[in-house]
């Protein structure tokens, strides 16, 4: 190959070159530099019965995954994900985890059995209410008929 | 300077010199690979090879590329090992060593199955190659794959190539004209690796109407009159045989009493690849393989090679900790039209020899997984050759 050849070869590669000059001076060539390094040993370390269980079990379920998706109306499941109000739901959810994480561990344990008027007490507040209620819209839902 | 000697350009030999090589300077170490065929050559490739679907320039290279990496190619013959001086005796002179790794692969007795037009195999890449002929020469009739005895490189492989074959006649479109059948020692399909890779294995081959006759060891083939006969005295008729020629221990390790297993093989044990009488010794690959009661492939050269590597640098500088044998092999297949990864613990299997089969699994299969096999090819070369592998 000539000088010229070279040079010609090399204000071809030269948008390349600007390219790699940017990724080294990010640090991305020093880790994959680090990777190349280690790359026998995360290959021997990757292959072992655990890793490889899992990795098999997850393209088992990729299998399932794409055939129920397959069957999932998305233009509507993605209208009605659009509807859900998910600031009010993760807050619902925050405040459940924070009951779970402080409050939780101060209900008592039954001693004994529940008397009569306590338990009537607690079927009849707004909270058992509103479950009964949300439980029963969901049912609803799952029974109604396709127009 | 120190002076570690390799036997072998293939899985084992090349990986641990570049390992070697990549860890220690140029000044301190003198890296010598004594090879008598002069290539490096991805082998699992070899069925592709006969069916026209690979060169053999892309899947092996001049192991005098090795020179570019800082490593000194020897193209020559081992004919003796004298473990005591210290000394490898070639066809080419002799040469000293401090530490010597022993990879030199099984030999293949060609001279053990007849010189037939009707008969041929992948096993070499002469071989692969004149397969390739017979192959497309063929038009219609019988071809029979088997092996010649219970011990040969990949022993998976007489069922990939049927099922390769079976999408190759396919596409030719004279599929309905050729007859497939496997004949096997085993009992059923693969059945060394136990029922989790047996089974699907089976369903395959059935689906694509490639037949079987197994628990026939062969005795003798008969080129001329195109039958193989069993120790039995069953007889399988071909018009085609694709036959594994025997594969036996390397000369000059036969030669050695003291580099002999119990098993007539090259003695390795399967934490620190030496033999019982050396500690500057290792083995490696497919001629250690009967040693631990495992298969030949070059998978479990290539996690050997990890820990032979460790465990001479360690020999070279004192500080290197080894690094434990991972006894798991992963086989990527190309089936043809698809593609499936396997895995097996061996651990079990080296331990207890009697132990029926590996711990197996499959990660799956589909199109897509037919590509971890060319993947794997040029990984394997590179990770040896570095940049030279065109």
């Amino acid at each position: 190959m000539s000088d010229e050849d070279i040079m010609k070869k090399i204000a071809e590669l030269e948008p390349t070159i600007d390219t790699l000059k940017k990724l080294q001076d990010s640090g991305i060539i020093a880790a994959l530099e680090a990777l190349s390094d280690q790359a026998d040993l995360i290959i021997n370390f990757a292959s072992n019965m655990e890793v490889l269980g899992t990795m098999s079990i997850m393209f088992r379920l990729m299998g399932i995954a794409d055939i129920s998706m397959g069957k999932v109306d998305q233009d509507k499941l993605i209208r009605d994900a659009k509807e859900i109000d998910w600031g009010q739901l993760f807050e619902m959810l925050f405040r459940i985890l924070k009951f779970v994480a402080n409050d939780a561990k101060n209900i008592p344990k039954p001693a004994g059995k529940q008397k009569l008027k306590e338990a009537l007490g607690e079927l009849r507040s707004p909270e058992t209410e509103y479950l009964i209620k949300l439980m029963s819209g969901m049912s609803k839902q799952l029974m109604q008929k396709d127009d | 300077m120190k002076k570690v000697v390799i036997v072998g350009a293939g899985a084992g030999g090349g990986l641990v010199a570049t390992k070697l090589r990549n860890k220690i300077d140029r000044e301190s170490v003198e890296i010598t690979v004594i090879d008598s065929y002069g290539k490096t050559e991805f082998q699992p490739s070899f069925p592709m090879v006969s069916m026209g679907l690979k060169k053999p320039a892309e899947i092996g290279v001049n192991f005098e590329n090795l020179s570019k990496v800082g490593i000194k190619p020897m193209k020559a013959k081992v004919l003796s090992v004298n473990g005591d001086e210290r000394i490898v005796k070639t066809d080419k002179g002799d040469v000293a060593y401090d530490d010597l790794v022993l990879s030199p692969g099984a030999k293949i007795e060609n001279d053990k199955i007849p010189q037939s037009p009707n008969v041929g195999h992948f096993w070499d890449m002469e071989h692969a190659l004149d397969l390739r002929k017979k192959l497309m020469s063929l038009k219609e009739g019988k071809i029979v794959i088997g092996v010649s005895s219970m011990i040969y490189k990949c022993p998976p492989v007489p069922w990939e190539m049927a099922m390769l074959l079976n999408d190759m006649y396919t596409n030719m479109g004279v599929r309905n004209k050729i007859e497939i059948k496997v004949v096997h020692w085993a009992s059923k399909p693969m059945a060394m690796f136990g029922p989790v890779i047996s089974n699907p294995v089976t369903e395959w081959l059935e689906n694509a109407d490639i037949q079987g006759n197994y628990g026939f060891e062969m005795d003798k083939i008969d080129g001329e009159n195109r039958k193989i006969i069993s120790k039995k005295g069953d007889e399988e008729k071909f018009d085609l045989a694709i036959m594994a020629p025997p594969h036996s221990v390397p000369d000059f390790v036969k030669n050695s009493e003291n580099l002999l297993s119990s098993r007539g093989w090259l003695d390795a044990n399967a934490s620190t690849f030496r033999p019982k009488k050396y500690d500057d010794i290792y083995g490696l690959g497919d001629a250690i393989a009967p040693s631990l009661g495992i298969g030949m492939a070059g998978v479990f050269a290539h996690f050997q090679a990890d820990t032979v590597a460790s465990f001479v640098l360690n020999d070279i500088d004192g500080i290197y900790p080894p690094f434990p044998y991972n006894k798991v092999g992963l086989c990527a297949s190309d089936m043809g039209s698809t593609g499936w990864i396997s895995y097996c613990d061996f651990s079990g299997k080296i331990r207890d020899n009697s132990t029926p089969f590996p711990d197996c699994g499959v990660l799956g299969s589909g199109p897509l997984f037919k590509v971890a096999h060319s993947i794997y090819e040029k990984y394997f070369l590179g990770a040896i050759y570095g940049g030279w592998i065109r």
